[in-house]
């Protein structure tokens, strides 16, 4: 059984086909990589399974339950996620405020029950040294993680994690790479947007391309990498032979 | 607790004062003080808190003025009991306003409670004439029973100005509070962390109206005698903005020194210098909003933050 299920997703935004007829799976406990060119609507798929998008068709199914008329905090609480890729952290608060919130009301937890909850996520994440910094002043690749951390204070078994390792310099990168391993091994189940093919092929268990809105392959990273249809409309150039 | 002995202490000298046997001028001046420190604070809850800027918080006000004015010389109600009816009229008012306001932003919000307190002063000054009736009274206003020293009056606002100051005290520290500031940062987020963005913004504004229509019974008690165009003027609103803003928006004791400084000044120099002093205030709010984005308090809490 699938934990996630999204069949034939359909959202547009006028004339435009953001996501046309895009249907997958996600198993439980995986990791799985999408990917494409710009404009091909994997922000746009990431808001809509969260709520913040309402499709035009097609279903969102978790544990076999439709989610797809569900406000984003309900959804939260069913247990999906979302890091954002221009990332929004709560700015006059602490950083670990800002995983206290989410706790707080990702799992309905008391504040006190949360103080100790959002230490433990933080030093997982390895950002303890600035938990008491306002989120304005801490690094890009530190505020990345934040978006994690407050992902993972919901509690939500499924995160999506768009872009989340865009921008970071190779140590953080491979910092960033082994977190999502660990996570996995958490059994958390993993949603992956990325650009960055070596964190993909690094982590992902399958890969999904998306090309203007449409599903254009589906299978294991180095069959996908290695399909022409894929070249073409993404890589560019043959980076992996099968 | 050692940086609020100063407020407890304060709160202290306030219950005391009276000893000192003062002259009804100061008794007035110190209600009129209470009266803004409580319409600030409370304005704070919603606007400061969540960033949602209400134009329209003198509709709660002026619902509370009349509320208490009409249960009380209608029904027979007595006042405290007719304060705390007010207070919930208002409330129901607002839950049903907040549920289509709350979902605008920005400027639009500000639009349409501005547009919501002028259309309330609307129907309570045009009601009776309207529809042939006497409820409102339309312009004439209500004037309501004399029955008390200023000692009472000062005390009660004193017991619900603290009340309210403490109320926001607390949201500012409990799970409450963490939701409204959420929603302020980031709305987006704030929903994706599971927040039930629209309940809580709902409930803040409810509870803001709440706080204000008790603060107009007050007011129509104390100062015997309402009509629409005093009790519903846009000035009432402007006031508790500039309040808060000039003391530091979306903190609890921002809007307290905000409403004692310029109640004050409204007071002392605006007695002397009638025809400048608007100008002069004008002057000092622009220099605050540009060189203490943070207000008053700003200067001397020197920001959370800083190590």
């Amino acid at each position: 059984m699938s934990l996630l299920a999204i069949r034939n997703l359909l959202k547009t935004f006028g004339a435009l086909r953001a996501l046309n007829d895009v249907t997958f799976d996600v198993g439980e406990g995986e990791i799985l990589g999408i990917i494409g060119p710009n404009g091909a609507g994997k922000t746009t798929l990431f808001n809509v399974i969260v709520g913040l998008y309402r499709p035009d068709g097609g279903d969102i199914l978790f544990r076999d339950k439709s989610v797809k008329n569900l406000l984003p905090h309900q959804i939260c609480r069913v247990g999906i996620t979302k890091t954002s890729q221009v990332v929004h952290p709560f700015l006059t608060l602490s950083v670990k405020e800002n995983v206290l919130v989410a706790l707080m009301f990702g799992r309905n937890l008391t504040k006190r029950e949360s103080e100790i909850k959002a230490d433990e996520i933080l030093e997982f994440l390895n950002i303890n040294d600035v938990k008491d910094m306002p989120s304005t002043a801490i690094s890009l690749a530190k505020r990345r993680r934040l978006e994690l951390a407050r992902a993972l204070g919901t509690g939500a078994e499924i995160i999506l994690m768009d872009e989340n390792l865009a921008g970071l310099n190779p140590r953080e990168l491979e910092e960033g790479m082994e977190i999502i391993r660990e996570l996995k091994r958490k059994g958390k189940t993993l949603v992956v947007v990325e650009h960055i093919m070596r964190a993909i092929m690094g982590v992902c268990e399958r890969l999904i391309v998306l090309s203007y809105g449409e599903k254009i392959a589906e299978g294991l990273p180095i069959e996908v990498c290695s399909d022409d249809t894929v070249i073409t409309a993404y890589l560019g150039e043959k980076i992996c032979s099968v | 607790m050692k940086k609020y002995g100063v407020w407890i202490i304060v709160f202290v000298c306030l219950v005391f004062l009276p000893l000192l046997k003062l002259e009804g001028y100061y008794y007035r001046t110190l209600c009129g003080i209470l009266l803004w420190v409580g319409l600030a604070s409370a304005w704070n809850i919603t606007s400061g808190f969540t960033g949602y800027i209400d134009f329209g918080a003198v509709g709660y006000f002026g619902i509370g003025n009349y509320a208490t004015a009409l249960l009380m010389t209608k029904a027979g109600i007595p006042f405290f009991a007719a304060l705390v009816i007010s207070g919930l009229i208002s409330t129901f008012i607002a839950v049903f306003i907040g549920r289509y306001t709350m979902k605008l932003r920005g400027v639009y919000f500000g639009i349409a409670t501005l547009a919501f307190a002028e259309a309330v002063k609307q129907i309570v000054l045009e009601f009776d004439r309207t529809f042939k009736v006497t409820v409102f009274e339309g312009s004439h206003g209500i004037t309501l029973p004399i029955a008390h020293d200023e000692a009472f009056f000062y005390y009660t606002f004193l017991v619900v100005v603290a009340g309210i100051v403490l109320t926001a005290f607390m949201i500012d520290r409990n799970k409450f509070g963490y939701a409204l500031k959420a929603i302020k940062e980031a709305e987006g987020s704030a929903e994706l962390a599971g927040i039930n963005t629209g309940r809580y913004k709902v409930s803040a504004y409810a509870l803001t109206a709440f706080l204000i229509g008790i603060l107009g019974g007050i007011n129509a008690y104390w100062l015997t005698y309402i009509s629409p165009l005093d009790v519903f003027s846009v000035i009432h609103t402007i006031h508790m903005i500039i309040m808060a803003l000039f003391g530091g928006i979306g903190t609890v004791f921002g809007p307290v020194i905000g409403a004692f400084v310029l109640s004050i000044a409204n007071e002392v120099i605006g007695a002397k210098f009638l025809y400048t002093y608007l100008l002069m205030l004008g002057v000092i709010l622009l220099l605050v909003v540009i060189f203490l984005p943070q207000g008053f308090i700003g200067l001397l809490s020197l920001r959370r933050f800083k190590k």
